[in-house]
């Protein structure tokens, strides 16, 4: 297995943790919750405890769907151009590399770690432990507890490389469909 | 600061002042009651709880600080005229609460009636205008108590509630102003709000690319060398460093027998062939243009 520093993981992945630290701040400021502190270059953020669980989603998994919809997005010229075997060069091999680097960075940040599902968890009062959006919540908490231990064998940037490949096929195959 | 907001540091939360030689028994009574419901650390009484060496005045003072509730036990022998006397603890309890904006509740024993307004020291004068609890004669007292401890339950969510939104308020004010960013992450975000653009004004001419290539590369695959042409044609329009478009033409064009098709052919392939390529191509290649392609192609 590959060791890498988490130092040089940072600075190589930086635009990940910026999006995924922007993303739960937006939210939290969207939803009125105050936000005391964010390490843009951490991907960490501390705010007010957040007691409504349908709410605890929202921040919760605002990285998630953030990252991995900017990856996505990113990643369309890249994967078109690997199916379409295409070999670019140029200015045009330039962007094509820094929208590669960008966008498996982002994805790479995509999934929150377990215990941040949890600390969401544990701040709803015990009382509101019920209905569909505890239950999700709770849900999602199993299955990133699942997903931390993968990451250990590069879960994250398989992730990132997955969705940036998946979306085009499923995109070219509705196009060719219709 | 999570437990600031929630206000789960605290311990104590029911106070209950008290003379000794007044109704020590029933408040003793009392806090058992309470100890019972609310658990040890959440009630004071002083007897009790002072550590041994604090100093009693400073030891109230910051109890009472953090409470929610006072129970002041009044019975027979509470005397207003004590609360006058220089350093009285009862008064200096009191007055604590009324500053710390504890809710007070008087609870009377033994046919105790409340003190006149006008008898009381000016800084607990606010005692006469609160709603008292009366024990008085005709009910079990463990009845009286779970009257007393449902007023206890809800003044203690109220004020529990009070303080979280205290505190929120506090908080609020060091709070980072919403939708504001450091410079350099407003860059980085621009930038990337740039690829994304770039990426989605890129995207369409390429899923057509692909799906002319795939539908190229269907026809191909049923013989039909025209439109595999024209698909293979329309792919390399779109995306004109697509290999795969090159090297599918080139096929489709040797397929089709004509000197022109192969010149045309010739001049799609790229600088360089792999293996796979040269062997998809050998298939469909004439022989003098393999040579020639040979020489020219691969060095």
């Amino acid at each position: 297995m590959i060791f890498i520093p988490g130092f040089v993981i940072t600075i190589l992945t930086f635009p990940g943790y910026v999006m995924k630290t922007v993303a739960t701040k937006f939210w939290c400021d969207v939803l009125g919750v105050p936000v005391y502190d964010a390490k843009y270059f951490k991907g960490t953020i501390l705010h007010e405890k957040i007691e409504s669980a349908a709410q605890s989603i929202i921040v919760a998994l605002s990285s998630f769907t953030v990252n991995t919809s900017l990856c996505a997005i990113l990643l369309f010229p890249v994967a078109f151009l690997f199916f379409l075997g295409a070999d670019p060069d140029g200015l045009e091999g330039t962007i094509t590399a820094l929208l590669a680097w960008v966008g498996i960075s982002v994805g790479m940040h995509a999934l929150p770690a377990r215990s941040e599902i949890q600390f969401y968890l544990n701040g709803i009062p015990e009382d509101m432990r019920r209905g569909l959006s505890y239950n999700i919540l709770r849900a999602a908490g199993a299955l990133f507890a699942l997903t931390d231990l993968l990451k250990r064998i590069w879960l994250d940037l398989v992730y990132a490389v997955a969705v940036g490949l998946a979306v085009p096929l499923a995109i070219t195959s509705l196009y060719m469909a219709f | 600061l999570r437990e600031a907001t929630t206000g789960s540091w605290r311990r104590t939360e029911i106070f209950i002042s008290y003379r000794r030689d007044d109704a020590s028994g029933q408040a003793g009574r009392l806090y058992d009651q309470l100890v019972e419901r609310f658990g040890e650390d959440s009630v004071f009484m002083d007897v009790d709880t002072i550590p041994p060496g604090e100093e009693f005045d400073g030891y109230i003072d910051d109890i009472l600080r953090d409470c929610y509730m006072c129970i002041v036990v009044i019975g027979q022998r509470w005397s207003t005229e004590r609360l006058h006397a220089d350093g009285d603890f009862v008064r200096r309890e009191i007055a604590i609460a009324f500053a710390r904006k504890v809710r007070v509740i008087p609870a009377l024993f033994d046919g105790a009636k409340m003190p006149e307004a006008e008898k009381l020291p000016a800084e607990i004068t606010d005692l006469a205008r609160c709603e008292a609890y009366d024990f008085g004669a005709g009910r079990t007292f463990r009845r009286q108590v779970t009257e007393l401890l449902a007023q206890v339950d809800r003044a203690i969510e109220e004020a529990k509630q009070r303080q979280r939104e205290r505190n929120r308020e506090a908080f609020r004010g060091i709070a980072l102003r919403p939708h504001q960013y450091p410079i350099w992450v407003l860059f980085v975000c621009a930038l990337i709000a740039l690829a994304v653009f770039a990426s989605l004004t890129w995207v369409p001419t390429q899923v057509r690319a692909l799906a002319n290539l795939r539908r190229a590369e269907a026809a191909q695959s049923k013989g039909d060398n025209l439109t595999a042409i024209s698909q293979f044609r329309a792919a390399l329009s779109q995306v004109a460093t697509s290999r795969d478009a090159k090297i599918g033409l080139a096929t489709a064009l040797f397929a089709s027998n004509s000197k022109e098709a192969a010149m045309e052919a010739m001049n799609v392939l790229p600088e360089t062939l792999d293996q796979s390529e040269m062997d998809q191509l050998k298939k469909v290649m004439p022989a003098e243009y393999q040579a020639f392609f040979k020489e020219r192609k691969k060095p």
